[in-house]
């Protein structure tokens, strides 16, 4: 379905290629906003995908029916976010980067593949999208509204799924194999994650905060960096996973009050792409 | 809401696709105005991975098309935020009746 988001923002800013912000952007900026929302479709996309064949093979008939509803909404958010690519003049994205081929993924490496168990659905669900939820949080009040709209109505619709991906995180860990799964995944998730909110003083990040772009839709909330949406993230997982007796290297330090955390793993990081490559 | 009610009582006869409840009392029409011969609409949905995104656009455009007012149908989807409290007191009525709320 093609949706004519130019008219809204023709209608708060007026003409999109006039007198709108993003006319007068520059090229660099204006690519970084159309990887954001290439990389939060993608995402969104994949976990759909993956989560959608556990809707058949889950543990039990109301994790199943939840999978196909949460694989649902996943694959909604990104139909919904994939059409304001064609309304950026000037993007660059996908595979017209030179970088890039029409195979190009922007979704993180742990949803390369199909998920081989259980513990890998949880682990997504748990961990993934706090992530995410993060980022849609960061452009909820952006200057480009059909992006901010769309983040207001994906978080209002996350809401009860980071309810039920907690309480199927705690029935895992029940079990000492769950927890040892859920460990496993833990393990090769987390050096992903946060290095997905991207290095420190990130230029691209920086523009986009700069032109409005990335703002919260709370007017109180302080303007984001890519260190403070780590920290936050932390802030969020950390102490779910000490309740869940799992084991990661994230301390709170008391008189920076900053979370601290293991070195990340920035020489296989893909800034553009916004994921790991291979060990 | 900006909304004609010539226009809104034609989208009163367009029901969703689930439940009998018409898209209005639904809440998901967020404006309608007539412009010339076109009906511009705008609309939002329950959720974004609703299966019945294009069945529901295609009902509201053979219903408005029979007005002899209008000759085309533009339809925006806004992504509003959706709460059932966005349900009018009618439709509540209707959907208790079905057992839904």
């Amino acid at each position: 379905m093609s949706e004519p988001v130019t008219a809204e923002i023709d209608r708060l800013d007026g003409s999109l290629r006039g007198g709108s912000p993003l006319a007068n952007l520059g090229g660099e900026t204006l690519d970084a906003l159309g990887v954001l929302i290439v990389v939060l479709a993608d995402n969104e996309m994949f976990h759909g995908l993956r989560v959608a064949t556990w809707a058949t093979g889950a543990p039990s008939l109301e994790a199943a029916v939840a999978c196909a509803a949460v694989a649902q909404d996943k694959l909604g958010h990104s139909r919904a976010l994939y059409p304001l690519l064609d309304e950026l003049p000037l993007a660059q994205v996908g595979p017209a980067h030179p970088a890039d081929n029409p195979r190009t993924r922007f979704a993180i490496s742990f949803f390369d593949r199909p998920f081989d168990d259980w513990g890998q659905v949880v682990a997504a669900l748990a961990l993934v999208s706090p992530a995410l939820n993060l980022l849609f949080h960061a452009v909820s009040g952006s200057a480009f509204v059909p992006l901010a709209r769309r983040a207001q109505h994906i978080l209002g619709e996350e809401r009860l799924t980071s309810v039920y991906a907690e309480g199927l995180a705690r029935d895992l860990v029940a079990v000492e194999r769950g927890r040892e799964l859920l460990q496993r995944h833990l393990d090769a998730l987390l050096p992903e994650l946060l290095c997905w909110f991207g290095p420190p003083d990130e230029p691209g990040f920086a523009a986009l905060c700069a032109a409005g772009l990335i703002r919260d839709a709370d007017p109180n909330a302080p303007a984001p960096t890519n260190e403070s949406l780590r920290q936050r993230y932390i802030g969020q997982i950390a102490p779910l996973l000490a309740a869940l007796g799992l084991r990661t290297s994230l301390l709170w330090n008391e008189e920076s009050r900053r979370w601290s955390y293991d070195p990340l793993p920035w020489s296989r990081w893909n800034g553009r792409r916004r994921r790991l490559a291979p060990v | 809401m900006h909304a004609e009610p010539r226009l809104t009582s034609a989208l009163r006869d367009v029901l969703d696709p689930e439940y009998p409840i018409s898209l209005v009392d639904l809440g998901l029409i967020r404006g309608a105005v007539l412009e010339g011969a076109t009906a511009k609409i705008q609309l939002t949905y329950t959720c974004m991975g609703c299966p019945a995104m294009d069945l529901i656009q295609d009902d509201i455009r053979a219903r408005l098309l029979q007005l002899d007012e209008v000759e085309r149908v533009e339809i925006e989807v806004v992504w509003d935020g959706w709460s059932r409290k966005d349900i009018s007191p009618q439709g509540l009525i209707q959907l208790r009746q079905v057992g839904v709320v």
